[in-house]
């Protein structure tokens, strides 16, 4: 069985004076037909524990490049990802692809724009994956965590339905259980409710803000949609690339030589 | 190709109708959708016996109801009347709701269109996941069954990347991995070339051509008629029905 050696990558600091994620003049350049094509421009932020974080940019803008930088599921150019999910500070950007899938399950949940549920398995079943495979909670006890679960996003009466047969926001409800499934400290989410009404998508931010206010989760959600930035504890607008602007002055996510490059 | 592994997985719920060639024996399949507009009957009392070893290729119009039929062979969804018997087994009577999922990993495999992947897991624990309802292997053992099923489809190298570091047709590949990852008897696979470019897609359907030479059933909805070719009977449906066979167009002209 893998092991995972997650301490070859902790830093030797203090984690208690360190940000929840770090990222430090992040690049990511792809090669492309047409020539080389920078995503991101050397972003620098910090997320502390317990916010809400809305990244918010256009289509194209480098969000979702920029939360794959923090998943790990893309490799960057250059820079440092430091995430300190379980007390020490562990440096994704340098960690091998096996150990990095292991390292996900414990400490990451991601909730994609399309859901992405198993259509050819129930919703308790889908919930119930994620636990097996992670192998933090005991396989006899998976349908009850994942049943309480469902019971926490208020879906717990649909549980052995297939995805087919409820509507896209209650899928969505399912999606976020699934990523809490592990209990991990930190929650990302790519454009949640850029498939809902505006109704049911106000229903999926109430989820994510009882997460973050009685769960003490931390959220990071990329958005195009500005007009959500009120619904965050922060926000950080995205453009070309590099960071814009920050939606309040008393967060710590600036960089020093960054001050003057991301302003208000 | 060997993808077999020596261990039993027949249902004790054996049903008298089924024929031991048969592993799909439909009879009367009707299925009523109701909607604000009023009710749709997609599928219109289809029956269809389909044996082991076949290549079938199901192709019909968008609406045609081949997936809704294709639902219905899964389970995914349930007929409003008639009798689906699967490997020996009445999958609406014969199997309860609680063990559906375990009777569904051990006998049928599913492939989609969209590969279906979950895109937050590596291609190896995409395929490991498939034997979590099924009941067949030990935890220990998964990574390895997986690893042989990836093997299988010429994705080893692959097996620590996300999908989304992969080509869509090295998505369709490891989602076929997945779907044989308990051994299925039956593939059904919807419209799965559907979302590749034709070098990807003959590599798909070479692949279950040579599943079905090793003995799995094959049944693939599609909406492509070129590939019909490639399989070893057709069917076609239109608003709901069975309107051609290529097997008893055969036994008509006595060439079967």
């Amino acid at each position: 069985m893998f092991v995972p050696c997650f301490h070859l990558y902790c830093m030797q600091s203090n984690s208690l004076n360190q940000p929840l994620i770090k990222l430090r003049d992040v690049v990511k350049v792809y090669a492309t037909a047409a020539g080389e094509f920078n995503a991101l421009k050397g972003i620098s932020m910090q997320v502390e524990q317990g916010e809400f974080v809305g990244v918010i940019g256009k289509s194209g803008a480098g969000k979702s490049t920029l939360l794959n930088m923090i998943t790990g599921v893309d490799h960057l150019t250059s820079g440092e990802v430091i995430v300190s999910a379980n007390g020490s500070p562990v440096s994704i950007h340098k960690m091998k692809e096996d150990e990095i899938a292991l390292w996900r399950g414990h400490n990451l949940g991601v909730v994609f724009q399309s859901f992405q549920l198993l259509p050819m398995l129930t919703l308790v079943e889908n919930i119930m994956l994620p636990i097996d495979l992670c192998g933090k909670f005991n396989p006899k006890q998976s349908r009850e965590r994942a049943l309480e679960l469902l019971r926490l996003v208020e879906i717990e009466s649909h549980a052995d339905k297939f995805p087919a047969h409820i509507s896209g926001g209650q899928q969505q409800r399912v999606a976020i259980a699934r990523a809490l499934a592990n209990d991990p400290p930190i929650l990302v989410a790519d454009e949640p409710t850029g498939s809902l009404d505006s109704v049911t998508a106000d229903h999926i931010f109430e989820v994510f803000e009882h997460l973050v206010s009685d769960q003490g989760k931390t959220i990071v959600m990329v958005t195009h949609d500005r007009s959500l930035a009120p619904r965050f504890s922060r926000t950080v607008g995205i453009v070309d690339g590099e960071l814009e602007a920050i939606g309040r002055s008393d967060n710590r996510i600036l960089e020093e030589g960054l001050d003057e490059r991301v302003s208000l | 190709m060997n993808v077999s592994r020596s261990k039993p997985h027949m249902s004790p719920n054996v049903h008298a109708m089924s024929t031991p060639e048969a592993i799909i024996d439909m009879h009367g399949i009707v299925k009523t959708f109701k909607n604000e507009a009023g009710e749709v009957t997609v599928l219109k009392g289809i029956d269809l016996t389909i044996n082991r070893g076949e290549f079938v290729s199901i192709v019909g119009k968008s609406g045609s109801g081949k997936s809704t039929l294709l639902n219905m062979i899964t389970g995914i969804d349930h007929p409003t009347q008639g009798r689906m018997v699967i490997n020996g087994t009445d999958i609406y009577t014969g199997v309860s709701e609680s063990q559906r999922s375990r009777w569904r990993g051990r006998n049928l495999g599913i492939v989609f269109q969209f590969f279906q992947l979950l895109p937050m897991l590596t291609l190896l624990e995409n395929v490991m996941l498939s034997m979590d309802f099924a009941e067949m292997y030990d935890f220990d053992e998964r990574p390895v069954r997986a690893m042989e099923m990836l093997k299988l489809v010429g994705l080893p190298a692959f097996a620590n990347k996300l999908p989304v570091l992969v080509s869509t047709g090295q998505q369709q590949l490891a989602a076929i991995a997945r779907a044989l990852a308990c051994d299925p008897p039956l593939l059904v696979a919807d419209e799965p070339t559907g979302n590749l470019d034709s070098r990807s897609a003959n590599t798909i359907i070479e692949l279950f051509d040579e599943l079905s030479r090793g003995g799995k059933t094959v049944v693939m909805v599609t909406h492509d008629p070129s590939l019909t070719s490639r399989t070893t009977r057709n069917l076609v449906i239109a608003d709901g029905l069975i309107v051609g066979d290529s097997r008893k167009m055969e036994q008509a002209n006595g060439t079967s």
